[in-house]
């Protein structure tokens, strides 16, 4: 029992830090940014023809207003693109930024998925 | 012969003896299978109840022809059985009674020493002492052994009548006794007495023979004899020394019975010294003669002789009828004989005598079966005018025929018939008619039918016998086929002969035409002297419709089934010619639908076939719709079951249509019906496809509602059988035309059958999705309070296309549908929220096993989709809890599978799902708890990371989402929480730059009003895009 302590304790020690490279980042970021606007007008127009809103699109839409509003996509790119060194650790905003652009397309997709007629 | 028997219950020293039952018995003297069976009866307990073991017997029977004594002793436990024949001599009557006194009387202590005593027994000798009999009531005392064996012997020898007709003899030490039955006087007694005694020979064997006769009934039957008995005995004591004809005959069957061949003897001997006497009985002559035929046919023949002698001399005639009854089970050579002389005897005979010979010969007619009697038979028939009955009796004889002597016989038979003078020939024609189809069913292959007919028509014609000729013409046209194949066209080649030229039989010559028309398009020709004459015909009697009409029946059905589509057509225009009224319009219809049928039944070729198809075209073409719908109708219905026959997709929508307009317009309810069969036949027929075609085209043309049920109901139940008959658009389609239909009737009870059955017919078929949706539509159509037994079975439907979905590998279409099926529920269900609560947690349950099945992170975001969707739907009190724990474990699998998931992903989604169940307190908590997060690390790193920049971003998303502008309490609390954390901010900014100038503005900010906090994420670029300079000056 003591021993198997000890060993949990060294890969606990031993979780590496991820980096990404900063140029993917940028380009990905620019990519996901693009797409997460062309949803969000996708999402927008549905919203717009049917009768009654739906509870999930209007949340989605307002957090997307909001992010835009804060304009803090075209801070962090800038950021991004100005970075002197290749790689970016996991906490840098370039990275968060894409996480949850990522991740709010994938929810604006499902949304999609389930609502369009397709 | 006599038989001893001892028997005894005693078990000591009877151990060897031969057991019967629970006895041990011993035989002394000759024993025979009645006795043995006797004695086991006897010693049956099942069988012989009123044998008592525990009282004494002593008791007397009659039985098989032996005086049989049994008797029993209670302290002995033993008994004896002693048999004596019947009429024994005196010696063996003297055993068979000093055993009897012996047993009376022993002093025997124990079995053996019975046995020694009977065994030892002294005899007496005899000399009898005879007894008169006063009395019913008979009591013979015994005063020694001597006084008890003559006088017993002399009973058995005088008086055995009396023991015959006793119920019960008793013979014990002291006395017999017995009653006799009433119904014998002592005068009958004594007369017994008398012929048991009589000196002649006759009467006392014959007596003697009673009594043994009568020991072999058994005493019930005995007495039934009883009144016959003492008749006869009387009787047979006026014998003299020449035995009395009357009286034998008069007692033939009772003496034939007792004594055959001593009968026999006396009955030789009285006809052979004849007397004539006037008691004798003709009616008992023709009895004797028959009793006695069995024996002696010859003496049989006499008596019968020398009964008719009185018959004729008496003039007696009723007697004959039992004397031909009597005779015709006898030979026929008898029976000829006395046809013979009574046609001798008769030759002129009056309208009475004629009655009694009609009689007499129907008599000996009745089992007849030899050629030659009933020929003599029905020859003296026709003697007294009775010449049908002559008829008939000749022909019966064929009613089963073995081989073809039998025919050739029949025909001759059928000529004879129809020369016979006497008899109409209306009846003559009806009762030949079947034998004449026999005779055509049997006769021989080659010529000797066709000039069998050529006779035949020669008397006929001779005789000029017109109604013969038309019945037996008709007869042969209709039944030609029964002919020999090549005799056919021959045999009608014959007739034709004979009647042509002939004005009276025009009209058969057509008849015959037609079918010799047939028979020759049967061989692959086509006659056209025969077509011209046909035509000829009907042309020249053109005004007799109902004449010609069977003529061009024929002629239509001829030319349909064998294809000659040119005769065909010059029918159908002759008949366009001719005056059409309804009634003919109709028949003629009638006709072209059999001609049809025949088109398709016998065509092997396909194209012509199709005539079948075309005639039922050529009918519609000259009908008259508002007056021949109904019987179009009925056509049309045989239209399309031969359209189906030879599969002609468009003539059978054509005709099916037919069907469904005439039905309608003649008002005829039971189209549908036979619809639907067609429907049935055509699903048999493999055309699956067409079946619904015209189902559709019919529907099409507007049916009445409950035809269209039926219709649709007929759908439903083909495709219950045949798997995929319909699609389940189709099928949802069927319920769902079932459902308007009954609707737009207000017949609700009908909707909730329907429901039901259309229910259970697709998830029978596993069809759950159309299942629900069949249930929504039903839902749709009924009123509120109406739909609330279905949600329960709408949900349990929504859960079985779950289950449906088990295998499906398209996610992405499962999410889809259920979403939309969801979205349904949650519109339809408002009562079973407990149930709704248990769609909900298994459809989430669902779609999180996809995301582990796939990784396709979608499909939990469908999850937190549907969660939100129901926030929005059902009160958030009633599914509160199922929906935390639902999306809790989303949160948790996506931890579990996903590395990448971050801790800001991860609070965003729970800020969402808590801002749509409006849960702000445990949103604060969450932010906290990032906040600290964050705090702790830059603490560690001693710097202000850009993650705290992000922290920045979720206090004012908190603010927004959770519209902390209208709660003050959440605005106390996240100002706190703000304060909080840029004065964290603030404490690890070492330098001054304007990055931290900027966290010290928006401190201020958000000291000062909460509200503040709605800005402070429009400075989030600022902050970024100072946090380099920070960072630089840091590295330094």
């Amino acid at each position: 029992m003591r021993s198997f302590r000890l060993k949990l304790r060294f890969w606990r020690r031993g979780k590496p830090i991820l980096k990404e490279p900063r140029k993917k980042v940028e380009l990905n970021l620019e990519k996901a940014h693009e797409k997460f606007i062309s949803l969000s007008k996708r999402l927008e127009k549905i919203m717009s023809e049917e009768s009654e809103a739906n509870a999930c699109e209007s949340q989605i839409l307002s957090e997307v207003s909001f992010l835009e509003d804060t304009q803090v996509y075209e801070a962090v790119l800038g950021r991004v693109q100005k970075v002197p060194y290749p790689l970016l650790n996991e906490n840098d905003l370039g990275v968060w930024l894409l996480d949850y652009y990522t991740s709010l397309i994938a929810k604006i997709e499902a949304l999609l998925e389930l609502e369009e007629d397709i | 012969m006599t038989t001893l028997l001892l028997f005894t219950s005693m078990k000591e020293g009877t151990e060897h003896l031969e057991q019967i039952h629970s006895y041990a018995t011993l035989w002394k003297g000759n024993k025979t299978n009645d006795m043995i069976q006797f004695v086991d009866s006897f010693l049956d307990p099942i069988e012989w109840e009123s044998f008592d073991p525990w009282e004494d017997h002593h008791s007397l029977i009659i039985q098989n022809g032996m005086t049989i004594f049994i008797g029993w002793k209670v302290e002995l436990q033993s008994g004896i059985i002693i048999f004596n024949s019947i009429l024994s001599q005196e010696t063996d009557i003297s055993k068979f009674l000093n055993w009897i006194w012996s047993f009376t009387h022993t002093s025997a202590k124990y079995w053996d020493e019975l046995l020694e005593e009977l065994i030892d027994q002294e005899e007496e000798t005899i000399s009898k002492i005879p007894i008169d009999i006063t009395n019913h009531h008979i009591q013979i005392d015994f005063e020694d052994r001597g006084t008890f064996i003559n006088k017993v012997t002399q009973f058995f020898q005088d008086n055995i009548f009396a023991i015959l007709f006793s119920p019960h003899v008793l013979i014990d030490a002291e006395k017999m006794e017995f009653e006799v039955l009433q119904e014998v006087s002592l005068n009958d007694l004594e007369m017994f007495y008398n012929a048991l005694n009589s000196s002649n020979q006759h009467i006392k064997h014959f007596t003697e023979k009673i009594v043994f006769w009568l020991s072999f009934k058994n005493y019930e039957d005995r007495t039934k004899e009883i009144q016959k008995i003492i008749k006869l005995v009387a009787d047979l004591l006026l014998l003299d020394s020449v035995p009395s004809m009357a009286i034998l005959a008069k007692h033939a069957e009772m003496l034939s019975n007792i004594d055959k061949d001593h009968f026999l003897l006396l009955v030789q001997q009285s006809i052979q010294e004849f007397k004539p006497d006037l008691s004798i009985s003709v009616e008992d002559l023709i009895r004797m003669a028959d009793i006695v035929y069995k024996d002696s046919q010859e003496l049989a023949f006499m008596i019968a002789g020398l009964a008719l002698e009185f018959i004729f001399k008496d003039n007696s005639l009723d007697s004959l009828v039992l004397m031909a009854k009597t005779i015709s089970h006898w030979n026929t050579k008898q029976m000829i004989a006395l046809v013979e002389t009574l046609a001798s005897q008769y030759p002129s005979p009056t309208e009475e005598q004629k009655e009694i010979l009609t009689k007499v010969y129907d008599e000996l007619s009745k089992d007849i079966s030899d050629p030659e009697g009933i020929e003599s038979i029905a020859n003296a028939y026709c003697t007294i005018g009775r010449q049908k009955e002559a008829v008939l009796l000749r022909l019966k004889q064929f009613d089963k025929i073995e081989d073809e002597t039998d025919t050739f016989a029949l025909v001759e038979v059928i000529k004879w018939a129809i020369r016979i003078p006497g008899i109409e020939d209306k009846e003559l024609a009806e009762i030949i008619a079947p034998y004449f189809l026999t005779a055509m069913e049997t006769s021989p292959a080659g010529p000797y039918f066709p000039d069998q007919i050529g006779e035949i028509y020669e008397y006929l014609e001779k005789d000029q016998k017109k109604i013969l000729i038309l019945a037996i013409t008709t007869q042969i046209v209709k039944n030609i086929d029964l002919v020999p194949i090549l005799e056919q066209s021959r045999t009608l080649e014959i007739v034709k002969g004979f009647l042509k030229n002939k004005n009276d039989f025009l009209d058969l010559v057509a008849i015959v035409n037609a079918k010799l028309h047939e028979l020759l398009m049967e061989e692959g020709k086509e006659s056209k002297e025969i077509v011209k004459e046909l035509f000829s015909y009907i042309e020249t009697r053109r005004g007799s419709k109902e004449i010609i009409l069977p003529i061009i029946e024929k002629m239509l059905v001829t030319t349909a089934k064998f294809g000659s589509v040119e005769t065909y057509t010059r029918v159908l225009d002759f008949i366009k010619t001719m005056e059409l009224d309804i009634k003919t319009r109709h028949r003629i219809f009638e006709m072209m639908d059999l001609a049809a049928k025949n088109a398709v039944s016998f065509q092997l070729e396909e194209t012509n076939k199709e005539l079948g198809i075309q005639i039922y075209y050529d009918i519609l073409s000259f009908a008259i719709i508002n007056e021949d719908s109904e019987i179009l109708a009925q056509i049309m219905e045989h239209a399309v079951q031969n359209a189906i026959e030879i599969d002609k997709r468009e003539a059978i929508i054509d005709f099916s249509k037919g069907l469904f307009t005439f039905s309608q317009i003649a008002g005829i309810q039971s189209w549908v019906g036979k619809m639907n069969e067609l429907m049935e036949k055509i699903v048999e027929n493999g055309k699956v496809e067409l079946s619904k075609v015209i189902f559709h085209e019919i529907i099409e043309l507007a049916p009445p509602p409950n035809d269209k049920e039926q219709l649709i109901e007929k759908q439903l139940d083909i495709a219950s059988k045949i798997p995929d008959y319909l699609s389940p658009d189709e099928e949802t389609a069927m319920w769902q035309n079932l459902l308007a239909i009954f609707n737009l009737q207000q017949k609700y009870d009908e909707i909730l059958e329907t429901v039901e059955r259309g229910y259970h017919a697709f998830i029978s078929h596993n069809r759950p999705i159309e299942a629900f949706h069949f249930l929504i539509d039903a839902i749709n159509v009924l009123d509120r309070d109406d739909f609330d037994s279905l949600e329960p079975k709408l949900i349990d439907s929504y859960l079985s296309v779950i289950d449906f979905f088990e295998n499906e590998a398209d996610s992405k279409f499962v999410a889809k549908t259920l979403y939309n099926l969801f979205t349904e529920l949650l519109n339809h269900v408002s009562k079973h929220l407990s149930r709704l609560n248990e769609a909900i947690e298994i459809t989430i349950s669902e779609l999180i096993i996809r995301y582990i099945k796939t990784k396709d992170v979608k499909q939990l975001e469908y999850a937190n989709i549907f969660l939100t969707f129901v926030i929005e739907k059902i009160p958030i009190e009633e599914t509160l809890p199922i929906l935390i724990k639902s999306f809790d474990q989303i949160i948790r699998t996506r931890k579990k599978f996903d590395p990448k998931y971050s801790l800001f992903n991860e609070f965003m989604d729970r800020l969402r799902f808590l801002s749509a169940t409006r849960q702000r307190r445990e949103g604060l908590k969450e932010l906290r708890k990032i906040l600290y997060k964050f705090k702790k690390a830059a603490s560690k790193d001693n710097k202000i990371k850009q993650e705290m920049i992000i922290g920045i971003y979720l206090i004012g998303s908190f603010y927004f989402q959770m519209d902390c502008d209208f709660d003050e309490q959440c605005k106390i609390e996240i100002q706190e929480i703000a304060v909080n954390y840029f004065e964290a901010m603030i404490g690890l900014s070492k330098k001054e730059t304007g990055f931290t100038e900027l966290i010290h503005e928006l401190y201020e900010k958000v000291r000062r009003s909460p509200s503040e906090i709605r800005t402070i994420v429009f400075h989030l670029d600022r902050l970024i895009n100072s946090y380099e300079e920070y960072e630089l000056l840091l590295a330094r």
